[in-house]
């Protein structure tokens, strides 16, 4: 028996005989990104080391996540978890921001001095949050067509075409993109298009040789020979408004009216509003957003044109946005940055980010079905990624 | 002429000096009666069975042969020795020539019989009153025991002997050293605990340019050490089989700073606990007051916790991006060899204590083109024995 207790003693003793060794200590701290835990549809538990705490007071600390670059990459999403950091682990659990069907690169960070140290990456594929708008429908997938494209949908599904011509249809339902018989006109680099649903047909206004097609029920047709001689080199909207579709730009309205047949055009506009970049339409009144990011406000018969806001976050390439209610999401191909600016109050918010932003791959189409909205962006040479935003879980935002 | 004569004179003396002695070895044989003894003959070794019933004297043209109802005693030479006795089996009484083995306070007598049967007898010394051995262990032990009395360090050791004509031969040689070398002590079966004081070297092998400063140095790292032991004599002579098990807590924390600006920085972490197992032949020099011994043998390592992680430290503009990589870089199993001195007081009594100095390398075999560490050890330990 009392050798069993001198045993014990002697282990006991070796076994805290010299504590754990630790990497030295440095005037930064060494971070080690632990591999997230709870990874489910509601988010995801980013957990983080301290292995030591530096010499150096922190200023702030958390994680940094991106899922298409690097972490430290301007732009990434930001986490921040607290400001004065101590040895041992952090951890938050993010219910936003994580975009299902995406992976996420993530390293832990903290910043101290003008400095930044950043922790191992460690990676994730998301299976969404809770409080994300978006989700990725489909990813990389293979589409032909080439120069830009333009888009609009009926009630059930999304239309694409594509300046050479050819045209996609996606079932949100089916969650299926497929081809469609081509435009019927061989386009190029300078066909501009503007396209609009009316009645649940969409027509299509085009510069070449200003006929007006209906595309319907799968098929197209020749409405309208062209009229409309102006057609600027400069992006057009299209939209429907008392029974008449439009092609806004910013210097210019070019209409098509189904009942008779005819377009019409109204050029010069009073003022040069300056390049366009995206716009919508809620109700009646079209907004339209322009390469300096000013919001201009215009309604039937489109001569007249008022400042609405300015955008608050970042535009780069083609813009994006929908309309829910009375508030307008806007976003744009080349950048993270999405808001929502309540047209009744005027005010901005930030929301989460559009987590396809590219800015080597501008082109970008989008459309609304049942009140979600669709964005497809070119992820990887004639690849595309369909992201579905729905609005209604960010609702929290601003109720 | 003279120096070739003297030199032909001494191979020629140097030749008859070898005839002569080869002549006379087979020649060291006795036989006895009641009445007499001759010696100088040449008695031929048949083998123990037929040793036992007949002795063949060879006569240079003839051979004779003694039954031992003719003789009472003969020997082949100085060392083998048969004594005619009456011998009982279920049914008979016959006469035998029985091997005397040991010849000590009490004589032990060895018998193969017919069939290949093994029997072995005792007397006491120089009474002819025959007492046969049991063969159960139980038996023979008691027995032997009750005739040794005077010996206590002996007795202690009688649970080892085993009932063959090589292990009573050390038995009783012991026992004979009990009174001629009272200072040595028996060797026995010993249990041992050990406190060890241990440096261990860690030699990293780390696949990273040169320009880093401390890279090819060694890490010693001393930490304390126990070791459970158990030593077993072998043949009850100086050898020992000394085995237990170690247990060891080691580690280490090192930097590897570059010397050209730009360059990424390094911190090598282990910790590493382990068990091992050493297999040691030990020889000991037994004395009664210190004795002394020389160990050597391998040692197998397991480690109970093993890790290791280089941490990387990349250093661009204001930033500093640090990985740490998580790898074993001491192996999980390891073989080494193992050797080590030390001295042992009180070798004899019941509770002694020793101290010794061991070496250990547990050389990695694999990992070539991976970051990994040669592991040795260097122990000074205290313990005590039971």
């Amino acid at each position: 028996m009392k050798y069993r207790s001198l045993i014990l003693v002697f282990i006991l003793l070796v076994l805290s005989g010299c504590e754990n060794y630790a990497p030295e200590e440095r005037n930064f701290p060494i971070l080690k990104t632990l591999t997230p835990v709870d990874v489910d549809s509601s988010g995801a538990t980013f957990m983080a080391e301290v292995v030591r705490k530096g010499t150096m007071e922190m200023t702030s600390y958390g994680f940094l996540l991106n899922n298409s670059g690097e972490p430290e990459d301007q732009g990434a999403f930001k986490v921040i978890v607290g400001d004065k950091i101590e040895a041992g682990d952090y951890k938050v659990r993010l219910d936003h921001a994580l975009v299902s069907g995406y992976e996420y690169k993530i390293r832990a960070f903290a910043t101290f001095n003008g400095s930044t140290v950043y922790g191992d990456v460690v990676k994730i594929q998301s299976m969404g949050s809770s409080k994300c708008p978006w989700s990725v429908r489909l990813n990389d997938i293979s589409l032909e067509g080439w120069f830009k494209s333009v888009s609009s949908s009926t009630d059930e599904k999304g239309l694409i075409v594509f300046q050479s011509s050819h045209a996609y249809e996606y079932d949100p339902e089916r969650n299926e993109i497929n081809a469609i018989s081509n435009f019927p006109l061989t386009g190029n680099s300078g066909t501009l298009f503007a396209c609009a649903n009316l009645n649940n047909s969409i027509y299509f206004l085009q510069n070449i040789n200003k006929q007006v097609y209906e595309f319907d029920n799968g098929a197209w047709s020749l409405v309208a020979n062209g009229q409309n001689n102006l057609w600027y080199n400069t992006p057009y909207i299209g939209i429907s408004s008392n029974g008449i579709v439009y092609a806004l730009s910013s210097i210019e309205a070019v209409s098509f009216d189904p009942s008779t047949n005819s377009t019409s055009q109204w050029y010069p506009l009073p003022m040069d509003i300056g390049g366009l970049m995206g716009g919508c339409q809620l109700n009646d009144i079209s907004y339209i957003i322009t390469t300096s990011k000013e919001i201009w406000r215009t309604e039937y018969p489109f001569t007249n044109r008022v400042l609405a806001g300015t955008y608050p976050g970042k535009l780069i390439g083609k813009a994006f946005a929908f309309v829910s209610g009375s508030k307008i999401f806007i976003g744009s191909a080349g950048s993270k940055d999405v808001w929502v600016w309540d047209t009744a109050t005027k005010i901005w918010s930030e929301i989460d980010q559009f987590p396809a932003a590219s800015v080597t791959w501008s082109d970008i189409f989008s459309f609304t079905v049942k009140s979600k909205f669709y964005v497809g962006i070119k992820s990887n040479g004639s690849n595309y990624t369909i992201l579905r935003f729905d609005p209604s879980k960010i609702e929290s935002h601003w109720d | 002429m003279t120096r070739i004569m003297n030199y032909r004179g001494r191979l020629l003396c140097f030749v008859l000096i070898y005839l002569i002695s080869s002549s006379l070895s087979g020649q060291k044989g006795y036989i006895s009666t009641a009445e007499k003894t001759n010696y100088g003959l040449k008695i031929i070794d048949q083998g123990e069975r037929k040793n036992s019933e007949f002795c063949k004297v060879d006569n240079g043209n003839k051979f004779s042969d003694y039954s031992p109802d003719e003789l009472a005693e003969y020997g082949i030479n100085e060392k083998q020795v048969y004594r005619s006795f009456p011998i009982k089996g279920i049914d008979y009484e016959k006469r035998y020539f029985l091997e005397l083995i040991i010849k000590s306070k009490i004589d032990i007598y060895f018998l193969r019989q017919e069939g290949g049967t093994i029997r072995y007898f005792l007397t006491e010394h120089d009474s002819s009153t025959l007492v046969e051995i049991p063969r159960a262990k139980e038996g023979y032990t008691a027995l032997i025991g009750k005739y040794l009395q005077d010996c206590d360090k002996v007795t202690d050791n009688i649970q080892h002997i085993r009932l063959n004509k090589k292990s009573l031969a050390r038995f009783f040689n012991n026992y004979e050293n009990c009174f001629n070398r009272p200072d040595r002590p028996l060797p026995k079966i010993k249990y041992g605990l050990i406190l060890s004081f241990t440096e261990s070297i860690l030699s990293p092998v780390l696949m990273m340019n040169e320009n880093y400063l401390s890279k090819n140095d060694r890490i010693y790292s001393p930490n304390i050490s126990f070791e459970a032991s158990l030593d077993i004599p072998i043949f009850e002579g100086n050898l020992s089989l000394h085995s237990g098990l170690d247990l060891n807590k080691t580690g280490t924390s090192k930097s590897y700073i570059s010397y050209i600006s730009g360059e990424t920085d390094y911190d090598m972490v282990i910790n590493y606990t382990s068990v091992s197992l050493p297999v040691l032949l030990r020889y000991t020099w037994l004395r009664k007051g210190i004795s002394s011994y020389l160990e050597g043998g391998t040692a197998y390592l397991r480690a109970l916790k093993n890790e290791g992680q280089i941490y990387t430290y990349s250093y661009s503009g204001n930033n500093v991006f640090t990985s740490s990589d998580d790898t074993h870089l001491i192996c999980n199993n390891l073989i080494g060899f193992t050797a080590g001195t030390g001295i042992i007081s009180g070798y004899g009594s019941r509770y002694s204590w020793f101290a010794e100095i061991r070496s250990s390398i547990f050389p990695t075999l694999k990992l070539r083109d991976q970051n990994h560490v040669n592991l040795s050890n260097i122990t000074f330990g205290i313990g005590f024995l039971f």
